[in-house]
């Protein structure tokens, strides 16, 4: 079998990100920095129910010798996640993923970002059925 | 051929089929991975990929067994032992060499494969990280289960005071205490290994926390069985210190007894790698870039130094980073130099041991070995007419040659420089040292000693009448 039709690096990825679960990852060469591609798929994770809430997430260090980078990327990541009321901290210094995460939908950086993709989809021809579908799986967390 | 040729025959001469054995698995795929070469499960059945790989095994046997002809050569048609162990050591960096470059050049020839059929994983070049093993991740075992071995390996040390002669009592606790510092170097290095990268397979964590939890338990069973091992060597050596061949069985044992535990959990682990990972899915992790010609990890996103093989449970260095520069060039170098030692060796072996004297010193010298000794500071002169048993602190020895610093029973610690096939060996005691040597004959030792008595004898005698 040959595997010709993944031409590009960002269309595994996605495919790659879409079947998440619990397995993050890491695109050295992606123009988005580490920390956040760590971010990104821990609340995908999360938004897929994939990483239920009390569970526990690697300690930094751990996560930092499996990526193999610095621990204080991964603590970036953490206290972003932390900042944005995802995880928080346990007693024993270790990080789970919040009982009650904030809610209050998206801020305006969200909807931007989130513009930006709807008017590239429809500039590239995608119809909005389609587009909404897409999103809906997303929003449900399937893939 | 004495017992050192034996020995070295066979600790060399294993290294051959040793890695044709290890090379030879990693022809098999495990992990999707062929000699280095990452694919999905369907291409494993490809013909062309089966063709290189069916090329490399034969080149691989007939490359193995020209290298046990060959050394059986050096050992049978070389005269002397030096030569045979400079040329075994020559050829040992052969046996290193000759199957790596076997299996990069099956590699080169995968990678060029896989890249015309555009066989790809959407994992390629992605690190991929399990946070489910990661989380479940095995806790290492306390280190208090190494206190059990080390005491055990301590022991000697203190019942040695009790049980053996004085005069090696010092140089036998030295050598027990590099067991006992095997012990803590393993109970050391063991926890580490807990913090290296986990086996990732691709998306099925099942896997991938098996194969972790496989490693995990071959390197467990590894610093456990060396420190085990270990352990029981100085109470034995205590046991059997008069015999030199019991000390040498021993010692060739404990070494086999390392290597058979090495190979065992190595190919255990591989064994179990092949059987875990024979059907994949389609996503697979390929990490295929970082790794040059399959072999050397070269990645300098990477902050690790020693990182985990794909295959089995060895480790390599990241030849991107510099400590992983500073180690692979330190073992080049060591392996590059061993044959200047063996020309040293040969040096020593065939240079002449010559001595001197004149009417108010004595002196010696072989190679790097001399000395000059007043006969004003010679407290004793002997001929001895046989060497008593001699334990080696440091220095060569060989059949035909002891050279060094030696723990002579009835004598203490001396510096030795003779040929034990010829005796008689001229004594030197002076007040802070002992010599003792003997020239490339019998007759010459004792003509040489004679005239030298003689003359030392003089010299005392007119020290005393100038003392009158």
């Amino acid at each position: 079998m040959c595997y010709t039709g993944y031409n590009t690096s960002i269309a595994s990825h996605t495919m790659a990100e879409r079947r998440l679960g619990l397995i993050l990852t890491i695109d050295f060469e992606s123009e988005s920095p580490i920390y956040m591609q760590i971010r990104d798929q821990i609340v995908r994770g999360i938004g897929s129910g994939e990483l239920e809430s009390g569970e526990r997430l690697p300690s930094i260090r751990a996560l930092s010798d499996d990526i193999g980078v610095n621990p204080m990327t991964v603590s970036k990541a953490y206290s972003l996640l932390k900042q944005e009321g995802f995880i928080s901290s346990t007693r024993k210094g270790g990080s789970v993923v919040s009982e009650k995460i904030p809610e209050g939908g998206l801020d305006d950086e969200k909807k931007l970002a989130l513009h930006t993709v709807a008017s590239e989809a429809r500039i590239r021809g995608m119809g909005e059925r389609e587009f909404l579908k897409l999103c809906s799986d997303y929003y449900r967390g399937g893939a | 051929m004495g017992f050192a040729d034996y020995l070295i025959l066979f600790s060399l001469g294993i290294i051959a089929p040793l890695n044709g054995i290890l090379f030879w698995s990693s022809s098999k795929p495990k992990k999707n991975i062929v000699l280095g070469v990452t694919f999905p499960t369907e291409a494993l059945s490809d013909r062309a990929i089966n063709l290189i790989v069916k090329r490399f095994r034969i080149n691989l046997i007939i490359a193995e067994v020209f290298l046990l002809f060959a050394l059986l050569m050096i050992f049978v048609l070389a005269e002397y032992f030096s030569v045979r162990l400079t040329l075994a050591l020559v050829w040992m960096i052969a046996a290193i060499v000759l199957p790596i470059f076997l299996f990069a050049k099956a590699n080169t020839e995968l990678k060029e494969l896989k890249l015309e059929e555009g066989y790809r994983s959407p994992l390629q070049n992605l690190r991929v990280v399990d946070l489910k093993t990661r989380q479940n991740f095995e806790k290492p075992r306390s280190v208090k289960w190494f206190l059990p071995p080390l005491i055990v390996s301590l022991l000697p040390v203190i019942l040695a005071k009790f049980i053996l002669p004085k005069e090696i009592v010092r140089d036998f606790s030295i050598m027990c205490s590099m067991f006992s510092f095997m012990i803590v170097l393993s109970m050391l290095l063991y926890p580490l290994i807990f913090r290296q990268r986990m086996d990732i397979l691709g998306y099925e964590s099942e896997k991938n926390a098996e194969l972790s939890r496989i490693r995990l338990q071959g390197w467990t069973t590894v610093w456990f069985g060396i420190a085990w091992l270990s352990a029981p060597l100085g109470l034995l050596f205590m046991f059997f210190y008069k015999s030199e061949t019991a000390f040498l069985i021993i010692l060739c044992v404990y070494m086999a007894a390392m290597l058979v535990l090495a190979i065992l959990v190595e190919m255990g682990v591989r064994s179990r790698q092949e059987k875990i990972t024979l059907a994949m899915g389609e996503d697979y992790v390929d990490e295929d870039v970082n790794w040059i010609y399959g072999l050397f990890y070269h990645n300098p996103r990477d902050r690790h130094v020693l990182i985990n093989d794909r295959v089995g449970m060895n480790m390599s260095v990241n030849m991107a980073n510099f400590w992983g520069k500073v180690i692979m060039g330190a073992t080049v170098l060591i392996l590059l130099a061993m044959p200047f030692f063996g020309v040293y060796l040969i040096k020593q072996e065939l240079s002449p041991r010559a001595a001197g004297f004149d009417d108010v010193s004595v002196s010696f010298k072989h190679v790097s070995e001399r000395f000059n000794i007043n006969y004003e500071d010679i407290l004793k002169l002997e001929l001895l007419e046989e060497l008593p048993r001699s334990m080696r602190v440091y220095g060569t020895g060989m059949d035909e040659l002891l050279e060094g610093k030696f723990t002579v029973e009835g004598i203490g610690r001396a510096t030795l420089s003779l040929n034990p096939q010829i005796p008689p060996y001229i004594m030197i005691k002076t007040e802070d040292k002992i010599e003792i040597f003997n020239l490339m004959s019998s007759e010459d030792t004792r003509g040489f000693f004679e005239r030298m008595e003689r003359a030392y004898l003089e010299f005392k005698t007119q020290s005393a009448k100038k003392a009158a």
